[in-house]
This record gives structure tokens, C-alpha cells and sequence, in this order.
């Protein structure tokens, strides 16, 4: 069954017949908009991100021939059935604006206005400026990705932030040339790996936020707003976002969506502290965020201290290198908060045989996670290896390969495979990153550093 | 750091509550319309607390209580009248004159309005009790020299004029819309008790933060009708606590009075009131626990007396159990005995030893095993010493 | 065929307002309670009467009325043992009042009983100045029997009392729709030209279930049935378990005969709704039809099963096992009747509904339109279902219920708070949207800029 996927801000209304309000997950031509041929275009089904003022209230899935039938005046009707109820909270008993501090218990406020703010991003911090953000993107040879990733960053309605894309290993100079032309700041990291890539990208950022992202990721026009809102209270040190799929189009992506749990974490807000949590809390670091949409103070960077290269997977994508980093940071005692209105739409891996790769890796990568935060004995060692038998190993692998429901069983395996096989690739990894760590140290930056055009704000009125 | 207590009312909430600098978190605790729909503890920040983070907690979607008030005042559907127009309020205590006049201020609009007030004055050791209720015109004050906060309560009984006897602690602080929520819920006649919220006065000591922590004394928001012939007549705990709680009078000639072997100021220590709950359902009748009646209790403030508050709840339940047993044959006691330690109390020794975070004080889980192992023998001290009143059905 | 005689003694209006019937089989104590509280009642004597409708009393009954005292006009009607349904048909031919108020020979009215139906009549009457109007007196009123218990009180007996109180507890909700069953004959008031009109109880209906046949008419016959919540009795409950079980089997063969009567009503009868059941439901059913004469001895053997729960205190047990027996009987009671007629049940219920059955009349009911027009609305076409749109936007739909009353004003909010909430709120949480759009913000699609390339 063939999905769209659209992305509907109730605030931007659907009055019958106006149907042209919509927006769609990117295609691969970098234009939004969806038509009404969704019929002829071979789609079963909309699957439809409900927003309000900004924050995801919940999916819906249309049929198709609902569209067809009754205009997107039956979505709303879906939307009412499905989602009224979800919705009410924020509707029929809206949280107040942000206005003045009263006094200590309630009374009658003065001017509270029902108002709908800015639009698109949750309640910014009263009367502060927003805050610059340096977005750091992360690629390696996938020049048409990255392409997509950059038409949205560009498009992101923010005042004042910046574009760091780090090259990492390049093979050739196509994203050298991609960004020849735009404002944002191009980084050569000549040694592969990806949090080496995020460490470099770390240090030439010039701001106090730093949001990372991946190339094969499209950011929400609201996104950065979203994080900026999500840190306006002090101490929140790290905030991640919602990661929904862009497109549904193949098997495999609605496999990984639907099946496997997708990326997504939910639609609520959840807020990560130590002390709220159990070990099994602080491990399950994928509860918390992935590398696709973190954002981290730089405060917080310096003290954690930097990434691990030794979780790298060797792809550019992957590994345990954004786990361990949202681990060490809850683990410190920081505050980290993930942020549903924070959205980044994620292009899902397209045939089955990338998605048992991207699997595989995912074992690979959670296992020497697990090393690592033994290693680091953030959290006790007796109580990592618990975690890693009779909360990751039994439920999630062992168990769903014996019943895997809808999911192929290929693909269970390979995650399966990955997390036997990780002692053993984090042994090789840390040796190999060990030895260019040696190589790197001589000479003054490792890797080049092109600045093209400095950005102003780069953002779109 | 101390906890604030604030109250916010939804339909017309400020951005943020202010003035709370001093204190590290804030129980809030949110109204509709006047009615008491949810709570949630957050974090003040710089002295303030953001009401947006208060609704993000109260007001979702799976909060029944919120959306049944919204939708009573969307529809217009009114809230039943009292069925009786007059009550009783009484008051039982004990040397403790200064919790007594806050809770007399409370209480005085309710003697304006018509209802009766008053006070029994349960073996005072000085008369400072009844110079303070002296101040108050128009309170009656009776003094009840037999042993027992159950006595107090029968003589409370014999003493009111009207058919339904309202109870309040003196450590409470009754909201204003407290005894009409009562009233309204007695038209049903198979109801003889109605009990309400009780949410904590302060809490500014760590002691009193446990006690909300580890036994709070509310039941939720719901409002929930509790038929003795429906539902485990034992299992009395869940129609809240004797701070805040109202009779039919009928009750006495139906059930019998409260038990004056057991319940405070008693060898038993405490349970008078859960064992009349018990009492009540195994007869066959009902209680409703009405949230709508709201009344704020004023933990007890140090460490040693929250250790032995319970200790003596502790005490007085396996008393109360003892007494079931004996007295009415209910046999299901040895089985809440040992629900109660497998599922409660064991678990929550084990996490306290190991440390796991959310445990409980130790000596607090030692105070009450060292309770409830106390209990039958304080029960039968108190057979010895005490008449036995009520009966079983 | 039997003799009716006036009891000499009080002065009578030639036409008293109110007549009370009471059926009365062997009850003697009790029904002279009855008297006597009749004796007490603030409704002037002389402008009511009492007749006594004595069905095969065997203890001495007809006596104990002629010796009664009573200040108010009291007669006599005796019969040879048909049933209670003929006795109060008997009782209602021979009354002389324009209001029959029927109270059951083990029911205690309050003072205020009859002068609170009266009441109720008039009210309910437009412009209505007591019972002398001879209007179009379509008002039936049910006031509540609260049970008191006597004799041995056991469980059994409190879950009795607890349910007939929650009984009555429903009907004196505002806005409750009336059903068939609530028309009970305990305390019931009703035009005596109205009743002979509908041609008063089914006698085919002997042991129990007459009331609600009778129900299932006056709904039918768009009758307004109103709770007379002032109109206090007590009903002295002395019912066993083991007759209770009994009743209960009465109770299914008289819901086969409603169902051959009412054909339209088979779909909700309780029969009906546990055809699907399975496990020890099931069973009942299979033991009742299959193998009653085994059936009874394994029940009477978990008859005394039952008694040691009991005292044992096991009271879920109890609970369970005492509603286990109870179902068997009623499918006994269901077999019996069903027997006779020869089919099984679930052909029972499927069986075509009536054909001259009229059409049910279904609304549809905008409530953007607001809620005080809907209500008036409803009032005007009195329909049997509903449809519930807001703003064209559908909340839901009330299908129709055989044997409920017609739908009226006063059932919408009710029906929308317990039935349609969640509902209701999405629907208005989207209008809300929709209404804040409309009022003023204009759409901004999502359209980023094209990469230059």
C-alpha cells in the first residue's frame, strides 16, 4: 500500500474546497505541494502529520479514495474522528500565552489573550531574543541527499543561524561544487568517520547551539524554532526532535516505519533527568533522541567532552556515536529534553537489502554503545550487562526473530547479527581509530577548512 | 527544599505562578470550573512555575475527571442539589487549640449558613481547648472524656441535631464548597458515608513531603460509588481517609456506632475509621468518595512523628484486621495480609535496600512492618481495657 | 362469578378522585400494614378508595378486611385464584375513581403517596387544575418502593435491596428515557379511562412480567411515563434465594411470551443477549435446554455450595456461583415456554420483526445550531433515533431501542454527556479550530525555495 505523506497545520485551515494548503514530505525535486492525482499518481493512502500551532498532535491515515470522494473536507472528518480528542487539550483548554508573572497562587489574570502566537513554533521564551544556532550537517558522497538536506535548511525560518557542512572523506569534489555557490560554510574531515566528522563540525561552529542533523534529513521550516523554544529554560542542555518518515513510498520504507518503530519517539514531550531515571532508562539512549535531530549547548559539549570514534560504523550514517553522546550527557546530570515539535522529516532506506545493512549497523552500533558506557562505568557495569541480556538481547532480538509478526525475519536477523558480531568490530574500531588519532595530531587541522560566503541570516522572511 | 502547594483554575489560568522562591518544586493543584481535576508536581524555576508545563500534565486527553467537568459546563448540565439542607460539622480533637482555630475559621461560614458546628473536645489535659471554641459564637463545644477519637465520634453522633453529621480533623482546612459536595452525594438512601480529597496543607519538611509521598490520603479525582454488595467490603482503604468524612446519623442504628476499641488515642493507634468503611460495606451499603469536596490536612512536620504516625497506621490496620477476623469471622483479612506483603510491602523493603532510586526511608518500612506485627496483640490490649461497641453484620 | 360488597362505614363521593387497587394473595399482615398506612395519607379519605382485590386468599384475608376500620371507602373483591394481572383488571373494572393509583399488598405507602401521584397528574396536564379535568390524561406515574428488608438478611437480600434502589436511582435521573421495565406495578398511578382504553394488564402473564407487557404498550402507545419521586414507599422484601431463583425462571418463560406478543422487542430481551456467550453461560443455557431434570440436581447441589460461601464470608465466589444458578434458571424458565412454541432461541430472535410495525422515525440533529433549538426540536417530532451532526461534521448516531420511550428534549444532554462525549469534544476541539481560522489568520503553505543549481 502506497503512502503519501503530508504534513497538515490545522491553524493554515481547510476550508471546503481549499485544498491547496497541504504540504507534502519532500520529493526528490525539492518542491512541496501536493496535487489532487494522488489517485493517479499510484497512492492508497495519505499519511498525515496533524500539527497545531506547531506541535504534532498526531497521525492520521486517509484513504485514498476518501480524498478522491469527498475532497480534503473528508480528511478533516478523519482528522475529527481520529485525532478530536488528542486535539482537545490544546484546543478547548489552551495553556495560557506567555504573559507577566502573577502572584503565587492563581486568581484571575489579567490580559490573557487567546491568541495564537507566531504560528509555528511552541511558546518561545518570554521577551527573550532568540538565540543563534550553528547547524552542522554531516555527509560523506551523497551529493543528491545532501542537495534535498540543504533546500530545506536553507528554507528554515530562523533569524540568525548557520550552515557548517563537514565533508567527511570526500571521494571526489561534487559536494565540494554543490555548495560552491551557497551560504554555508564548507569543512573538509580527510579522517573517515562520522563523529569525527561531528567533532570537526563541533569545533568550527560559532555559535552557542549546535544542532545536528544528517544529509539524508529534511528540517521542518519550524524546526529550528522548535529547539530554540525547547532551550529557552536554562537548564536544558541537550534537546532532540521528532524524526518522521518523508516518504512511504517502497516496502521497505513502510517496514521501517510501521514494523520496526520507525525513528520516531512519540508526539509528548518527555523530559530526561538522572535522577528520574533507572539504569534501564539511561541505557535505552534511543529513548531519548538519535543523530538525525540533537541539538546540544556548547557548554555541554566541552564538558562531556567530544564524541566517540570508536563507535563509528563506517557508513555515513549509523553507529552509536549520537547514543552515547545523549547517554554521557543525561548521565552527567544535565538535562535533556526531547522536543516533538522539533521535526525533521527522514528519508527511510529505500530497498530491503540498504535496510538490512542500516539494520545490521544498528546492531553493530548499539552493541559497542553498550561497551562503551561499561567502559566509561557511567552506569554500573552488572547493571550494563543486565540491560544488554534481558532488556535489549532477549525482547527485542532473540524474541522477535522467534515471532517477528509483519516483519521479515532476513532483517531481525541481520540486527541480531550486528549486535553478536559488535565486540568484535569495536576492537577493530577503536585499534583503526587509535591509529589515525597518531596520524592526525601532526600538522596543523586536520583536514581543510573552506569558508565560501559567511551567512547572514540565512533564513527566509 | 520544601514543596509549595498552589492552586490554579484552568478556565482562567495565569502564564506563570510567582512568588514561590524558596521552594525547590510546586504541587499544583488544578480546578475547573471550582472542581478539583488533577494534580502535578513541578519544578520552580527562578521562584516561578510556567502553567503551560501544569497543563501539559493535567489536561490530556485521557484525564476522565477534566473532560467530564468540560463537558458538564459545555451541556449546561447542573450539579445535583443537596439532599439535605442542614448538616452537622463536628469537630474532634485533642490539646491541639492553635490547628483548631484555623480550622474554626474555615468552618465559621458554614455556622453562618445555617448548618450546626461543633466541636468535642476529646480528653483535654488544659481548657485551652474550650477558650478557643469559647471565641467562636454560636459553636457548640461538648467534652467527651472516654478514651478514643471513636468515642469522640459517637459522642458526636448523640450530640448533633441533624440527620447528617459531617467530620472534619482539626489539623484540616475545609475549601468553602466542601460540605455542599458532601450533601449532594446523600440522596441516594443506601449511601451512608461520604468522603472527600484530602490534599496536603504544606509541605514544607521533609517529613511532610514523605508522609504526601508514601501515604497520601487522596483517591484520585473521580468521583467513585463504592456498593458493599459489589466489591470487597475489606478493602475499605479505597473510600480514603476518616480526615474528611460525613454520616447519615441512621447509620449508628444501621451498622452500629464507631468502634471504641479501635481507632487514635486508643491501644490500637488508629483504624476506627477504616474498620466503620468496612462495617458500612459489609452490610450492604454504600459510600461515595467525592472529590468535589476538597479539604486540606496539615501533615505532621518532624521525622519522629511521621516514624510514628506510621507506626501507629501500621498498628491500627492489622488491629482492624484482628478485629474483623475475631468479630466477624472475615476470613479474606489473612489474604490482604498477605497481598499487602507481597505486593507492597516486600517489594518496597527490597528497593530500599538496594538503593534504587524512588525508595522509601527505611525506618519509615521498618516503623510500619514493626506496626503491623504490634497490631493484634494492641488489639487485644485495647479488648481488655476498652468496651467493644459496634458489632459486625 | 365472585362477590364484591362496599364495606359499610365511611361516607363515599358517588366518584372519588383516586381508587387504589391492591392485589393481594395471602398476605394478611402485610396488607393490613398497607391499610393502616393508607389510613394515614394527607390526600383528603374522602376523596379516595381502596379496593381490595383478594386472589384465592386461603388465610383469612376477605375477614380481616371486613373487620378493618378504615376511615376512607374500603371494599372487597374477591377471586378464585387467576393471577394478579386479572385481580388488578378486576379491581380497576370495579373502581369509581377517575385515577387508579395500584400498590402491591407488601408495599408501605408514606403519607404523601397519593397526594403526590395527584400531583404529578395535574402537573403533567397543560393548565391542568387537579384530577376533575377529564383531559386527554395520558400521564402514567411510577413512584419508587424502597426495599426494606425483613426476615433473614443475607447476602442475596442486600444485593436485592441494593439493586432496586439503583432501580429507582436511574429513574430519578433528569432526563432518563423510560424503557418498558421501568413500569413497575408496585406503585404505579394511571387515568382509569386511559387503562381501560389500552384494555389494562395481559393475564396470559401469571407469576411475573405483567408490569413490563404492560410497559411495552404504553410505550407504544406514546403514553408520558413520569417518576414520582415524592410518591415514597417501602417495599417489605421477605424473598428468599431459592424463590427468588424460582421468580427468575418466571421471568424467562414471560420473556418468551413478550417476545411472542411484541415481536419487535426480541432483539433486546435478555434472552437475547446471552446467545452469545460462552464458558459456563453457555453451559447454563446448554443444561437448561438439553438436560433440565440434571440440570436441577447439579444446581441444587451447588445450592448448598453456595451456603458455605456464605458463611465462609467468600464473597466473590458467592457472587460468581449465585449469578451462575441464577442464569440457569432463566434459560429453564426461557426452555419451558420456548418448548411449547417449538423453535430454538436463536430462531427465536431472529424470527422477522412484526411487519405492521411502523417505520422507526430518525432525526437529524445539527448541534452547531444550538442546543436549546435540538432540544426543542426533538420535542416537536418526538423520534426514535437520532443522527448527531455539528457543524455538518457527524458526532454519531442513536440507533432505535424497541420498547424505549420516544426521544424527547429533555434526553439530549444526558445522551450526549454519557454516550457521545469523547466524540463530542473532538468534534468541537476541530470547530474551534476552524472557527479561529476563519476569524482572521490567512493560510501560509509550506513552499521553500527551489536550490539554485
Amino acid at each position: 500500500m502506497r503512502m503519501a505523506v503530508a504534513d497538515l497545520e490545522l491553524t493554515d485551515g481547510l476550508e471546503p474546497g481549499l485544498d491547496a494548503t497541504l504540504g507534502a514530505g519532500l520529493d526528490a525535486g525539492g518542491t512541496m505541494g501536493l496535487d489532487v492525482g494522488l489517485e493517479a499518481a499510484g497512492y492508497d493512502a495519505v499519511r498525515v502529520l496533524v500539527r497545531l500551532d506547531g506541535r504534532p498532535a498526531g497521525w492520521v491515515t486517509v484513504p485514498v479514495s476518501d480524498i478522491e470522494r469527498g475532497g480534503w473536507r473528508a480528511a478533516l472528518d478523519t482528522v475529527a474522528k481520529q485525532l478530536g480528542a488528542v486535539l482537545a487539550p490544546a484546543v478547548l483548554l489552551p495553556p495560557p500565552a506567555p504573559g507577566a508573572v502573577s502572584g503565587a497562587v492563581s486568581g484571575a489574570s489579567a490580559g490573557r489573550a487567546a491568541d495564537w502566537g507566531s504560528g509555528q513554533a511552541p511558546r518561545p521564551g518570554p521577551g527573550e531574543a532568540l538565540p543563534a544556532i550553528s547547524v552542522v550537517v554531516c555527509t560523506r558522497d551523497r551529493t543528491d541527499n545532501l542537495r534535498r538536506c540543504l533546500a530545506a535548511l536553507l528554507a528554515l525560518d530562523y533569524p540568525e543561524y548557520e550552515i557548517v557542512v563537514v565533508d567527511n572523506a570526500p571521494s571526489d569534489d561534487r559536494t565540494a561544487r554543490l555548495v560552491a555557490g551557497l551560504p554555508v560554510r564548507y569543512v573538509v574531515e580527510e579522517r573517515p568517520g562520522l563523529d569525527r566528522a561531528r567533532n570537526r563540525g563541533f569545533r568550527e561552529a560559532a555559535h552557542g547551539i549546535i544542532a545536528y542533523t544528517d544529509d539524508d534529513v529534511c528540517p521542518d521550516r519550524g524546526w529550528l524554532r522548535a529547539v530554540a523554544a525547547a532551550f529557552s529554560e536554562p537548564d536544558v542542555m541537550a534537546v532532540t526532535g521528532l524524526v518522521a518518515p518523508a516518504e512511504l513510498e517502497t516496502e521497505a520504507q513502510r517496514l521501517f516505519e510501521f514494523e520496526y518503530g520507525g525513528m520516531s519517539h512519540g508526539l509528548s514531550r518527555r523530559v530526561f533527568r538522572r535522577g528520574e531515571l533507572r539504569n534501564t532508562g539511561l541505557l535505552w539512549a534511543n529513548a531519548i533522541g538519535c543523530g538525525a535531530n540533537m541539538s546540544f549547548r556548547r557548554e555541554v559539549l566541552d564538558s562531556v567532552g567530544p564524541f566517540d570514534p570508536a563507535l563509528d560504523v563506517g557508513t555515513p550514517a549509523g553507529g552509536g556515536g549520537d547514543l552515547d553522546m545523549l547517554h554521557r550527557v543525561v548521565a552527567r546530570g544535565h538535562t535533556a529534553v526531547y522536543e516533538p515539535a522539533a521535526v525533521v522529516w527522514h528519508h527511510h532506506r529505500r530497498d530491503l537489502r540498504a535496510l538490512r545493512r542500516q539494520l545490521f549497523d544498528n546492531g553493530r552500533g548499539f552493541g559497542a554503545y553498550l561497551i562503551t558506557c561499561a567502559r566509561n562505568r557511567t552506569v554500573p557495569r552488572a547493571a550494563v550487562a543486565r540491560f544488554a541480556l534481558v532488556t535489549w538481547a532477549w525482547p527485542w532480538l532473540v524474541r522477535r526473530l522467534v515471532r517477528p509478526g509483519r516483519f521479515p525475519r532476513r532483517l531481525v536477523a541481520a540486527e541480531l547479527a550486528g549486535a553478536i558480531l559488535s565486540p568484535v568490530f569495536y576492537l577493530a574500531a577503536r585499534v583503526s581509530a587509535a591509529r589515525l588519532d597518531e596520524a592526525g595530531t601532526a600538522g596543523p587541522g586536520a583536514g581543510a577548512s573552506r569558508l565560501v560566503a559567511a551567512p547572514s541570516s540565512a533564513g527566509v522572511p | 527544599m520544601a514543596t509549595a502547594v498552589v492552586e490554579v483554575e484552568l478556565l482562567d489560568p495565569p502564564a506563570r505562578i510567582g512568588g514561590l522562591d524558596g521552594y525547590a518544586a510546586a504541587l499544583v493543584l488544578a480546578r475547573l470550573g471550582g472542581r478539583p481535576v488533577g494534580q502535578a508536581t513541578l519544578p520552580v524555576v527562578e521562584g516561578s512555575v510556567d502553567v503551560g508545563r501544569v497543563h501539559e500534565a493535567i489536561v490530556t486527553d485521557s484525564n476522565r475527571p477534566l473532560w467530564d467537568r468540560w463537558l458538564q459546563l459545555r451541556l449546561g448540565i447542573p450539579d445535583p442539589e443537596p439532599a439535605v439542607e442542614k448538616a452537622t460539622v463536628a469537630v474532634c480533637t485533642r490539646d491541639r487549640p492553635d490547628d483548631l482555630r484555623r480550622c474554626l475559621d474555615a468552618l465559621y461560614p458554614y455556622l453562618e449558613a445555617g448548618h450546626e458546628l461543633l466541636v468535642v473536645d476529646n480528653r483535654p489535659s488544659t481548657r485551652e481547648t474550650e477558650r478557643v471554641v469559647a471565641m467562636y459564637d454560636g459553636v457548640r463545644y461538648v467534652r467527651e472524656d472516654r478514651q478514643g477519637l471513636s468515642a469522640a465520634g459517637n459522642r458526636a453522633f448523640r450530640e448533633a441535631s441533624h440527620e447528617v453529621v459531617a467530620f472534619a480533623d482539626d489539623d484540616t482546612v475545609p475549601d468553602p464548597g466542601w460540605l455542599p459536595a458532601l450533601l449532594r452525594n446523600f440522596s441516594d438512601p443506601l449511601v451512608l458515608c461520604v468522603t472527600g480529597l484530602t490534599m496536603p496543607l504544606e509541605l514544607e519538611t521533609e517529613a511532610q513531603e514523605w508522609f504526601e509521598r508514601y501515604s497520601p490520603f487522596g483517591r484520585g479525582f473521580e468521583r467513585v460509588v463504592l456498593d458493599g454488595t459489589q466489591m470487597n467490603p475489606l478493602a475499605s482503604w479505597r473510600a480514603g481517609a476518616g480526615a474528611n468524612m460525613a454520616f447519615r446519623r441512621s447509620a449508628v442504628d444501621r451498622v452500629g456506632p464507631f468502634e471504641e476499641v479501635l481507632g487514635s488515642g486508643t491501644p490500637a493507634r488508629s483504624g476506627g475509621d477504616h474498620e466503620y468503611f468496612a462495617r458500612i460495606l459489609a452490610a450492604g451499603y454504600r459510600i461515595v468518595y467525592e472529590p468535589a469536596a476538597l479539604s486540606w490536612h496539615r501533615h505532621r512536620r518532624t521525622w519522629e512523628e511521621l516514624r510514628r504516625t506510621v507506626y501507629g497506621y501500621g498498628v491500627g490496620v492489622y488491629a482492624s484486621w484482628t478485629h474483623e477476623l475475631v468479630v466477624g469471622r472475615e476470613f479474606g483479612v489473612l489474604k490482604m495480609a498477605c497481598g499487602w506483603l507481597i505486593r507492597d510491602q516486600l517489594p518496597a523493603l527490597v528497593r530500599s535496600l538496594l538503593r534504587r532510586p524512588g525508595r522509601v526511608p527505611l525506618d519509615l518500612l521498618l516503623a510500619e512492618l514493626r506496626g503491623c506485627v504490634a497490631g493484634p496483640w494492641a488489639y487485644l490490649a485495647s479488648r481488655r481495657v476498652l468496651p467493644m461497641t459496634g458489632g459486625w453484620p | 362469578m365472585s362477590a364484591s360488597h362496599d364495606r359499610r362505614g365511611a361516607p363515599s363521593r358517588a366518584t372519588p378522585a383516586v381508587t387504589v387497587v391492591i392485589p393481594t394473595r395471602n398476605r394478611r399482615a402485610s396488607l393490613c400494614r398497607t391499610l393502616e398506612a393508607l389510613a394515614r395519607q394527607t390526600f383528603p379519605v374522602s376523596d379516595f378508595e381502596v379496593i381490595v382485590a383478594a386472589d384465592g386468599c386461603t388465610d383469612d384475608t376477605a375477614a380481616a378486611v371486613e373487620r378493618f376500620d378504615a376511615p376512607y371507602a374500603l371494599r372487597l373483591v374477591q377471586l378464585p385464584g387467576s393471577g394478579a394481572a386479572t385481580a388488578r383488571n378486576r379491581g380497576a373494572a370495579e373502581a369509581r375513581g377517575r385515577l387508579l393509583l395500584f400498590v402491591d399488598d407488601d408495599v408501605e405507602p408514606s403519607p404523601g403517596l397519593i397526594a403526590a401521584h395527584v400531583e404529578a397528574h395535574g402537573r403533567a396536564r397543560a393548565g391542568g387544575a387537579g384530577v376533575s379535568n377529564s383531559a386527554r390524561t395520558d400521564v402514567v406515574g411510577i413512584g419508587p418502593c424502597l426495599p426494606v428488608l425483613v426476615g433473614r438478611v443475607g447476602l442475596f437480600q442486600r444485593k436485592l435491596r441494593s439493586w432496586w434502589v439503583s432501580e429507582y436511582e436511574r429513574l430519578a435521573r433528569p432526563g432518563h428515557r423510560f424503557t418498558y421495565r421501568d413500569v413497575l406495578s408496585g406503585n404505579l398511578s394511571i387515568g382509569a379511562e386511559h387503562f381501560r382504553r389500552l384494555g389494562g394488564f395481559d393475564t396470559a402473564f401469571h407469576g411475573a412480567a405483567e408490569d413490563w407487557e404492560f410497559g411495552v404498550r404504553l410505550v407504544k402507545s406514546d403514553a408520558e411515563l413520569v417518576y414520582v419521586g415524592a410518591a415514597v414507599a417501602w417495599h417489605h422484601i421477605d424473598l428468599g434465594l431459592e424463590r427468588s431463583f424460582q421468580r427468575t425462571r418466571h421471568e424467562g418463560r414471560a420473556d418468551v411470551l413478550m417476545g411472542l406478543r411484541h415481536p419487535e422487542l426480541r432483539p433486546v430481551l435478555p434472552l437475547a443477549q446471552g446467545l452469545d456467550a460462552h464458558g459456563a453461560e453457555r453451559l447454563c443455557r446448554m443444561g437448561a435446554f438439553r438436560a433440565p431434570v440434571l440440570g436441577d440436581l447439579v444446581v441444587k447441589v451447588l445450592g448448598w455450595q453456595l451456603r458455605v460461601h456464605e458463611a465462609l464470608r467468600m464473597r466473590r465466589a458467592w457472587q460468581g456461583l449465585s449469578g451462575l444458578i441464577r442464569r440457569y434458571w432463566y434459560w429453564r424458565g426461557v426452555a419451558e415456554e420456548l418448548g411449547r412454541s417449538g423453535s430454538g432461541p436463536a430462531e427465536f430472535v431472529a424470527a422477522a420483526a412484526d411487519a405492521g410495525a411502523p417505520e422507526p422515525v430518525s432525526l437529524d440533529v445539527d448541534l452547531a445550531n444550538g442546543l436549546d433549538v435540538a432540544e426543542d426540536m426533538i420535542d416537536l417530532v418526538r423520534p426514535d433515533a437520532l443522527c448527531l451532526y455539528h457543524e455538518g461534521r457527524e458526532i454519531g448516531e442513536l440507533p432505535p431501542v424497541p420498547g424505549a420511550e420516544r426521544l424527547r428534549g429533555r434526553h439530549l444532554r444526558p445522551l450526549l454527556f454519557e454516550r457521545f462525549g469523547r466524540e463530542l469534544i473532538g468534534v468541537l476541539a476541530v470547530a474551534e479550530v476552524q472557527g479561529r481560522v476563519r476569524a482572521g489568520r490567512h493560510p501560509t503553505p509550506l513552499h521553500p525555495e527551489e536550490v539554485a543549481r
